[in-house]
């Protein structure tokens, strides 16, 4: 059973372990440690919460001024992470990745995460976090299903240019050599396509007149290289060339290898010493507290959530049970088809609609009572927003649930 | 449908997920056919099967009249140059990008979408096609403005990569964005192209199949002043395709329409009375006329094509209002061009007053080209060359 951290220091300083796929502790990270001491021992800040150091770490970590910041905020989300990988596995029973592994590819990505988060919008980063992890999770396992399924002809077929390249400098070569397998992938690329349009995964190996065509473009192209003309190929070189591609496809795409790759905490090469905070982060976190920001974005959620429960209630009672069951329950959508008898494809266009009267009328409310002018800008914020607000609605206890009729589907 | 353990992570309500019905597939796999490369008939077959799931359902759930921009029958020539197709939704266009990579994470979009003016659309979909499980998922959209600012250009493929994270998932924003905020939206024209020798020893080059990517054969400045002139994008893709030449508007008027013409809107009838323009008495030997209707600023018009009965080589081009006792507002021009846009001597013919007619006459030589265009725009206007 996962123990939570307690104090402040440990939170923003120590990582999950794992053992044989398991949880076994925590362990502090010493550089991280000093450096949330020194952070703590300025002004008797022990009574800010996570929440608010969370915001200053962000803050540090935009405007590139602390180069741990992102280590502190990895450290500070390990909780929220092993939350979206234990909900993940309780709903899809994925035999393949265990625990760790759906944990470890999605803390892999939190730079991503801290990318997509604006402290502006009004909600915690954890908050945030807790879906764009579980968004990643599955993304990745879905690739990686589809991986499974594919030939590598296949799969050279599905790979873009870009993360062939980074698949083939993951394998270690570099340019010219680079060039040459990308050629080699491009000549395939557009001259072999799967004889039938709903088999492609199952592609076979391209028969001997393909290869001859495919070489010839190849021996043309390789001329007009920015490199320079590399040597004539074969078929037969050019078979074993895109052989290796997909195999480092293949293992540039696996979500496992991902996060083999990526280690957890810091870098080693970046051996930062003691670094001593800076004076300006003090003025940052006293500005981000006077601001009383919590409060402000508290009474605008309340508003928010007001809107969202008016027009649930204006929804037929089927659509408000597919809200709360997808919402307020976690069910997938396959799920919720299931036990309604749909397709996953119908519950899918219920949500979006739902989500359009929802945008719409949280559109009309601040026009009406911010009083700004719409911009798409506001339009897109509100779209994004609406998916952590209504998380949040159905899940919070204090939130003003409608009464939902026990009206099965 | 057979379930596909894919399908089960695809949870994000925020996208649009549509079914793809295998009749879709085998249908477009059949279209695509016309394509001269492997790579261009994959490409035609994405194009296809993403509008064909994609604009009946924005027609249907929305209650619009989306159509492919700038007609249906463009899809193939579109696809034989570029990935890509576009769609107009009143003046309002969108750029649908199939993808069928494991790339999910980027949307790329062709050079061509973005920076020739007459093919710039307001919004640009990434959508991902997964043809064997059946399904098609819209990610997220980012206007041109989004595009160029946060988009990074690939030299190489001549594209430009947008990370996920800049578009907008939701796209009931974008109908919300149309619906709340005030838009001007701007249909341009394309401009400088390129000398008539020169557009033809290109397409004699690029026209052969066995150039595999056109696009990136020639700079991209010489391939922009081709293909953003319609008749010669048209002309280039049917070459590449051994589409043989349509043929004159001397010999429709003889025999019959080309298909091809009539998808774009073009058709042939027989006028009653004489038609304006022919001079005093003179026989009619034949009434028949070439004509389309246009649509101009939300109204709607008719373009007229015939030949002088007693002047060799002379027609006659007009534009009617359609409608009972509408005129063509001031200011409104009828323009005639060269094949390769260039204004001639009398090629305009500008309404002074509200008129009910527009009439320009021109000498046409056997094999001469002749480009219309009105001002303002014809909705979805695109260049077409008609021969005479």
């Amino acid at each position: 059973m996962m123990k939570s951290r307690q104090t402040l220091l440990e939170t923003f300083s120590s990582f999950m372990q794992f053992e044989d796929g398991n949880y076994i502790g925590w362990v502090m990270a010493p550089e991280l440690k000093r450096s949330m001491e020194a952070q703590l021992s300025q002004v008797d800040r022990t009574t800010i919460s996570s929440h608010f150091w969370a915001l200053f770490w962000h803050g540090e970590w935009q405007h590139k001024s602390d180069p741990l910041a992102v280590e502190h905020l990895t450290a500070y989300l390990q909780e929220t992470c092993y939350g979206a990988a234990l909900r993940f596995r309780s709903q899809f029973s994925q035999g393949q990745f265990g625990l760790a592994d759906c944990f470890q590819l999605a803390i892999a990505k939190t730079p991503q995460v801290l990318a997509g988060f604006d402290p502006s919008r009004g909600y915690h980063l954890s908050t945030y976090a807790a879906t764009a992890y579980s968004t990643i999770i599955k993304e990745q396992l879905r690739q990686s299903k589809e991986i499974d399924f594919c030939s590598d002809w296949a799969l050279l077929r599905k790979i873009s240019r870009k993360q062939l390249t980074e698949a083939i400098e993951q394998a270690g070569f570099v340019s010219p050599k680079t060039n040459m397998y990308l050629l080699a992938w491009r000549c395939f690329n557009a001259l072999y396509i799967p004889p039938h349009p709903t088999a492609n995964r199952a592609l076979k190996e391209p028969d001997r007149e393909t290869w001859t065509a495919i070489v010839n473009l190849y021996n043309t192209e390789r001329n007009q290289q920015p490199y320079g003309p590399g040597a004539v190929a074969t078929v037969s070189e050019m078979q074993d060339w895109l052989n290796c591609c997909a195999s480092w496809a293949r293992s540039y795409l696996n979500p496992a290898q991902i996060s083999i790759h990526m280690p957890l905490g810091e870098p080693e090469s970046q051996e930062l010493g003691e670094v001593l905070p800076q004076l300006q982060s003090t003025s940052e976190l006293d500005n981000l507290l006077k601001q009383e920001a919590e409060g402000q974005r508290t009474v605008q959620q309340q508003a928010v959530y007001a809107v969202l429960a008016e027009e649930i209630a204006t929804l037929d009672p089927t659509r408000q049970q597919l809200l709360k069951l997808y919402y307020g329950e976690g069910r997938t959508q396959q799920q919720i088809a299931a036990q309604g008898q749909l397709k996953q494809f119908q519950i899918s266009r219920y949500l979006s609609r739902a989500r359009k009267k929802f945008i719409q009328a949280l559109i009309q409310w601040s026009q009406e009572h911010l009083h700004i002018s719409i911009t798409p800008d506001i339009v897109n914020t509100i779209s994004d927003d609406l998916e952590v607000w209504l998380r949040t609605f159905y899940q919070s206890a204090e939130s003003p649930i409608p009464t939902v009729n026990n009206h099965e589907s | 449908m057979k379930a596909d353990l894919t399908m089960s992570f695809l949870t994000d309500p925020k996208h649009l997920w549509l079914e793809v019905e295998s009749t879709t597939r085998e249908q477009a796999w059949s279209q695509s056919r016309a394509c001269a490369t492997p790579w261009a008939r994959w490409n035609a077959y994405l194009n296809l099967v993403c509008l064909d799931v994609f604009l009946p359902w924005l027609n249907e759930e929305h209650n619009l009249k989306g159509k492919v921009w700038p007609h249906p029958g463009t899809v193939l020539s579109f696809s034989e140059l570029v990935q890509g197709v576009c769609i107009s939704v009143g003046d309002l266009r969108l750029v649908l990008v199939p993808s069928d990579t494991l790339d999910w994470g980027r949307m790329y979009i062709a050079q061509e979408w973005i920076d020739i003016p007459n093919w710039i659309a307001n919004y640009y979909l990434a959508t991902n096609l997964n043809c064997d499980a059946g399904w098609l998922q819209v990610i997220g959209f980012a206007a041109h403005q989004t595009v160029k600012d946060c988009g990074i250009y690939e030299s190489e493929d001549r594209q430009y990569e947008v990370n996920i994270s800049a578009l907008t998932q939701d796209l009931n924003a974008l109908w919300l964005t149309r619906q709340f905020c005030d838009l001007p939206q701007k249909t341009q024209v394309g401009t400088a192209p390129m000398p008539l020798t020169q557009a033809q020893n290109l397409m004699t080059r690029l026209g052969n199949p066995a150039v595999i990517w056109p696009r990136l054969s020639v700079p991209f400045e010489q391939w922009r002043q081709l293909v953003q002139h319609g008749g010669w994008r048209q002309q280039l893709s049917d070459r590449r395709q051994g589409v043989s030449s349509l043929g004159s508007v001397s010999q429709w008027l003889r025999t019959q329409l080309p298909e091809a013409i009539q998808d774009m809107g073009w058709q042939l009838i027989t006028l009653p009375l004489m038609p304006e323009g022919a001079r005093g008495n003179d026989p009619q030997p034949s009434s028949q006329i070439l004509l389309r209707q246009l649509i101009v600023a939300g109204l709607a018009y008719e373009l007229r094509i015939f030949p002088l009965p007693t002047k060799t080589h002379h027609w006659r081009v007009e534009l009617h209002s359609l409608g009972l006792g509408r005129s063509i507002p001031e200011g409104m021009k009828l323009i005639l061009l060269t094949e390769d846009l260039q204004p001639f001597e009398n090629n305009v013919a500008t309404a002074s007053l509200p008129t009910e007619v527009l009439g320009l006459e021109v000498v046409m030589e056997p094999g001469e080209g002749l480009v219309w265009q009105t001002s303002p725009l014809a909705e979805d206007y695109d260049q077409e060359i008609l021969y005479f």
